[in-house]
């Protein structure tokens, strides 16, 4: 998963960063309310996790903010140190889809995120094989069909296509798209994001068009955001 | 009893069963995280001399939640003592206490 976390003391980001990391997913920590919605604006997460007092706006603030202004699903995970009963109702109330107090406990941090991408179903479980009409993906072959013909791709096409499908009708920014497939260390530009994602738009039909001329999908692109692959209808 | 209130009790880092990997990940945290309490030391006592129990507090209350976040259940239960004689404004008392935890961090560190 990718995750954003909003924390403003350094020490509590780093161990929380690092637990995150350790178990598989990427983390990127803000430490003030401005820059984290900044960085929403123009990214991609699957799941925030807000700290309730932050510099510039609040986390509530953030709350509120996410809430108006993004339109996919986000689950936001409010961590503070505040657990009186009104607390927790406020952020609850505020859009808040789950509430841990401080000190956080790893395993059960990481539970909690399991327990709300499961809940927001954000991406498709991975088995050996995955389906979305009238595609079909074999992960073990890494070999994708249309209607039961083989479709010619490069590993890293496929891994996008991939991605793109187990991702529907969620906006990806590229940031998203690039850490997921290439890995957060690799050092290229986004903009490599772009030209597998015509080639798999090019390659899988993803024009939208009506079956007879197309596949009942389209992958559109989103204007200094990134991509949303959508169904046609 | 949550690990969380049971801090007499030794715990292993974040008071929990740790992979090898996060282990030896969150030890390579510690050395900066032992030598900011150390560095903290005289911002504490000078707090406490001027009575600005606001700032105290906020620095106790911190301290209370990442402590145990580190595996150090007497920096949280500092924390907790210290945020609780803040609020009685105990001033001879928050000294003290800031004493005793002075002399218990800076016999940690060496080992630490």
């Amino acid at each position: 998963m990718r995750i954003a976390l909003l924390e403003d003391d350094p020490e509590q980001s780093a161990i929380v960063a690092l637990w995150l990391k350790e178990a598989g997913h990427t983390c990127r920590c803000f430490a003030r309310g401005r820059d984290f919605t900044n960085e929403l604006a123009r990214e991609s997460y699957d799941i925030c996790l807000v700290d309730w007092q932050v510099p510039d706006l609040s986390g509530l603030d953030v709350l509120r903010w996410i809430r108006q202004r993004i339109t996919d699903p986000l689950p936001v995970l409010f961590v503070t140190a505040r657990d009186s009963e009104a607390d927790i109702v406020e952020a609850l109330t505020t859009g808040a889809d789950d509430y841990l107090t401080k000190p956080l406990r790893r395993l059960e941090l990481l539970a909690r995120i399991g327990v709300l991408v499961r809940r927001h179903q954000l991406a498709a479980p991975l088995t050996e094989s995955f389906a979305v009409m009238p595609f079909h993906f074999d992960l073990k072959r890494r070999k994708l069909t249309h209607a039961e013909q083989p479709i010619a791709m490069t590993p890293k096409d496929f891994e996008v296509a991939l991605f793109l499908f187990r991702n529907p009708e969620r906006l990806l920014s590229r940031g998203h798209l690039f850490e997921a497939i290439w890995g957060k260390t690799v050092a290229l530009d986004t903009r490599t994001v772009d030209t597998h994602i015509s080639r798999v738009r090019r390659k899988l039909n993803l024009n939208g068009s009506l079956p007879e001329g197309g596949c009942g999908w389209r992958l559109i692109s989103i204007y200094q955001h990134g991509y949303r692959l959508e169904t046609a209808s | 009893m949550d690990e969380r209130t049971n801090l007499s009790k030794p715990v292993k880092l974040t008071g929990e069963v740790q992979d090898d990997a996060v282990q030896s990940a969150v030890s390579a945290l510690l050395p900066a995280f032992l030598a900011n309490r150390l560095g903290e030391l005289e911002t504490l006592q000078r707090l406490a001399e001027e009575q600005d129990w606001e700032r105290l507090s906020e620095h106790a209350h911190r301290l209370s939640g990442v402590g145990l976040l580190y595996g150090f259940a007497e920096i949280s239960r500092f924390g907790i003592e210290l945020t609780q004689l803040t609020e009685r404004h105990d001033r001879a008392a928050a000294l003290a206490r800031i004493q005793t935890y002075a002399l218990w961090l800076r016999d940690t560190i060496p080992r630490g």
